[in-house]
């Protein structure tokens, strides 16, 4: 009898000391030693970033810790990033990874393994629900089963369609299959004021990103389980058919198109629609800079098989050179914070926590956020392993040159597809 | 002790012990420190790295350091290297060309011009005191394939139709980058021939006047002797400028459409900050440097012989 009177008085002063530990965690009371400190946060120029950095001042108030942001360009943002890891200078303390670099950052050592913050009572905010955040993101993070940061942006590529051009020319939107698709491309193209669709075919990422959607259309992929490549088969060359096929209903500059000039087009609604990244929902319905407010609507990139996103977010992680790795881990749980997040919505911020989505008034006003919703149980992957920037610089010209007319559909797969095998070969894949 | 006996270093040690040359080599020092510390210890260090597998994106255990003339090896088998190597003699040579006969022309009808001079040669200068990366983002805007300015009366002068845009084109891509060029860099060869025009001395056209020698043999047999070294020293900047031409066509195209302006700077930089190859970026650029040197070593050994000719 004694002896259990004795687990259950254990039993109840652990909760007790759990639920004070609960009870008693405030960012300022976390963040009192580190007040006075200076962290870096290089970011890359996203509404998320924007936001966040609107923000700022209340962390500031609350923690005493100083956050200055850089913001860069998708790849001088990387550029800056590895300079600052490889030579460990420790410029910067927080850094926002692309998913598509983790492989790379995680087996150089630049990045720290968020466990130990994770599992450090003092720093961790006991009301952050971690589950949270969508699973997809979330996987996004990980390495190994170990997660490296926090999910910041929510980045999914899907079919940007304007509901009223589609409605003016009668055609049924959105197309479901790529036949629906190219069907659409050319009722609606009307050129030179309204083009059937955009592209963002430059040699660059973005072609590579945008021809994935189409590859995974037509029931495609760059390589399979076994790292054997697949990107040149029938499906392959099908799909860079159709990719070529689109520019017929294109603007005509877009092999030098990123999604910057996809957006823009959109905004003016000088093409019908595009595949684009849903974190420019915001720009859409801004009335100082888009033409078509409350026009733009979202569905996934029609195929052939299951519906079709591409996932392409990033997490806030800490550089294993950072000198301020705990005030760093305090900015970032801040910062993809469920509040944090929720009330960057209006801002044209794209959360990451399935909450935010949830909201009933942000999935009226925008109607991105039940694209977004559906799309993150779906969406697909581009390759995670360090070899992907290679990859990416193989494809984005071989693309683009077949988009140029500069080279045959099947000679630009075939020409890719022993490079790819080869750095799958060097990399230890197979 | 005769000098014939002494090392080359000995004989140099005699000559900085004497008071005299003591104190001119505490002026030089200076300078001297100055600029191994600036020029050849950042060459060393990249030769250094050309020879080695530094890679950005990789941990330095993962390194396999020095590696020999590899990443020369490597190079030298890339097409790519080869094609971007070929559209920058090709992208050189024509720019380079055009400028120098645009630029020669210009100069000869500036040349003696007094009124309204001033405000010609300002105008004339304005695109080349602009940043390079300015010019070609503001080209960017020119040549927008939507509303693009150059664009728009490309097409209603029925030269590009509204299916092409200008860079958009593979055709067309390499010819608009060329322009930009030619746009920015023909005032400075207006330039420094008009001045080499202007201090050209006058007796030989005296006596070509009382000869009566038509214009063209003036040109030919007076002006265009006397301003070789002037058109020498211009052509070696222009050519050495040329070659490293990065600032455009990363403004531009960045390379594309496919490989058509994919120039060598554009090969280095790609190699560097999209693959993180420091190690093969450098082994390109002394490839690059060793180009210019030979080019520039012809050039200068030209204009040497014909100062000694004029």
């Amino acid at each position: 009898m004694f002896r259990k009177n004795m687990v259950w008085l254990l039993v109840v002063m652990l909760v007790l000391a759990l639920a004070s530990v609960a009870y008693g965690w405030s960012l300022e009371e976390a963040a009192k030693q580190y007040a006075g400190v200076t962290i870096r946060f290089i970011t890359e120029t996203t509404p998320p970033s924007y936001w966040v950095e609107e923000a700022l001042p209340e962390f500031e108030k609350v923690t005493g810790i100083k956050v200055i942001v850089e913001r860069q360009a998708h790849p001088h943002l990387e550029e800056k990033a590895l300079m600052d890891f490889a030579s460990k200078t420790g410029i910067y303390d927080v850094f926002n990874m692309d998913y598509s670099w983790t492989g790379k950052y995680v087996k150089a050592g630049y990045i720290e393994p968020f466990e130990q913050y994770m599992n450090n009572p003092k720093l961790v905010d006991p009301n952050n629900g971690l589950k949270d955040f969508y699973p997809l993101m979330w996987q996004g993070t990980m390495w190994d089963g170990k997660a490296y940061g926090y999910p910041f942006d929510s980045v999914i590529q899907y079919l940007f369609w304007n509901k009223t051009i589609f409605d003016k020319y009668g055609v049924a939107g959105p197309p479901k299959t790529p036949d629906e698709w190219m069907s659409s491309m050319e009722k609606l193209n009307h050129p030179p004021d309204l083009y059937g669709t955009g592209m963002m075919a430059k040699r660059h990422l973005s072609v590579v990103c945008e021809w994935l959607c189409v590859l995974w259309a037509f029931k495609g992929q760059l390589y399979d389980d076994k790292y054997s490549v697949m990107l040149n088969d029938e499906n392959g060359i099908k799909a860079t058919e159709f990719y070529k096929k689109m520019t017929k209903f294109a603007p005509p500059g877009v092999t030098t198109w990123t999604w910057d000039d996809v957006s823009t087009a959109l905004q003016q609604g000088t093409i019908a629609q595009s595949v684009q990244w849903d974190e420019n929902y915001g720009s859409m319905e801004n009335p100082e800079e888009s033409k078509i407010v409350g026009q733009m609507r979202y569905a996934p990139v029609p195929s052939f098989g299951d519906p079709v996103s591409h996932y392409g977010g990033s997490s806030l992680c800490v550089p294993t050179s950072s000198k301020n790795k705990e005030a760093a881990f305090l900015f970032i749980q801040w910062a993809t914070s469920q509040d944090i997040q929720k009330r960057g919505v209006g801002k044209g911020s794209s959360p990451t926590r399935v909450s935010v989505y949830e909201v009933q008034e942000f999935r009226d006003k925008f109607p991105s956020f039940s694209a977004t919703d559906t799309a993150a149980a779906t969406t697909g992957w581009r390759p995670r392993i360090p070899e992907w920037d290679d990859m990416v610089e193989i494809l984005a010209l071989e693309i683009n040159s077949v988009v140029a007319g500069a080279k045959d559909v099947k000679a630009a797969l075939d020409d890719s597809a022993p490079k790819i095998d080869a750095l799958l070969k060097k990399g230890g894949y197979k | 002790m005769s000098g014939r006996h002494l090392s080359l270093f000995q004989r140099f040690g005699f000559w900085i012990s004497s008071s005299e040359n003591k104190f001119k080599w505490s002026l030089l020092l200076p300078t001297l420190i100055l600029l191994a510390l600036i020029t050849v210890y950042p060459t060393i260090y990249a030769f250094n790295l050309a020879l080695s597998d530094y890679n950005l994106a990789r941990s330095a255990d993962s390194l396999q350091g020095y590696i020999g003339l590899q990443n020369f090896r490597e190079i030298l088998k890339d097409p790519s290297f080869w094609s971007s190597l070929k559209t920058t003699i090709f992208f050189t040579v024509v720019v380079v060309s055009i400028e120098f006969f645009l630029g020669l022309a210009i100069a000869l009808i500036l040349q003696g011009t007094v009124t309204g001079s001033k405000i010609v040669r300002t105008i004339i200068l304005l695109p080349m005191i602009m940043a390079p990366i300015v010019v070609g983002l503001i080209w960017t805007y020119l040549y927008q394939s939507e509303f693009g300015l150059v664009t728009f009366i490309l097409r209603k002068i029925h030269i590009m139709s509204y299916e092409s845009a200008p860079l958009a084109r593979v055709g067309t891509a390499l010819p608009s980058l060329m322009f930009v060029d030619i746009w920015q860099w023909t005032p400075f060869l207006i330039m420094v021939l008009l001045a080499g025009l202007e201090a050209l001395p006058t007796a030989p056209y005296e006596a070509a006047r009382i000869d009566k020698a038509s214009p063209f043999l003036v040109f030919r047999k007076i002006t265009l002797p006397l301003l070789k070294p002037v058109i020498l020293i211009v052509l070696v900047l222009r050519i050495m400028d040329a070659i490293r031409v990065f600032d455009i066509v990363y403004a531009l195209t960045e390379g594309g459409p496919g490989e058509a302006t994919d120039v060598l700077s554009m090969f280095i930089y790609r190699s560097a900050f999209y693959l993180w190859g420091i190690g093969k970026a450098s082994a390109i650029s002394f490839i690059l440097l060793y180009i210019i040197m030979i080019v520039s070593v012809i050039l200068v050994n030209l204009l040497s012989r014909t100062k000694e000719t004029v």
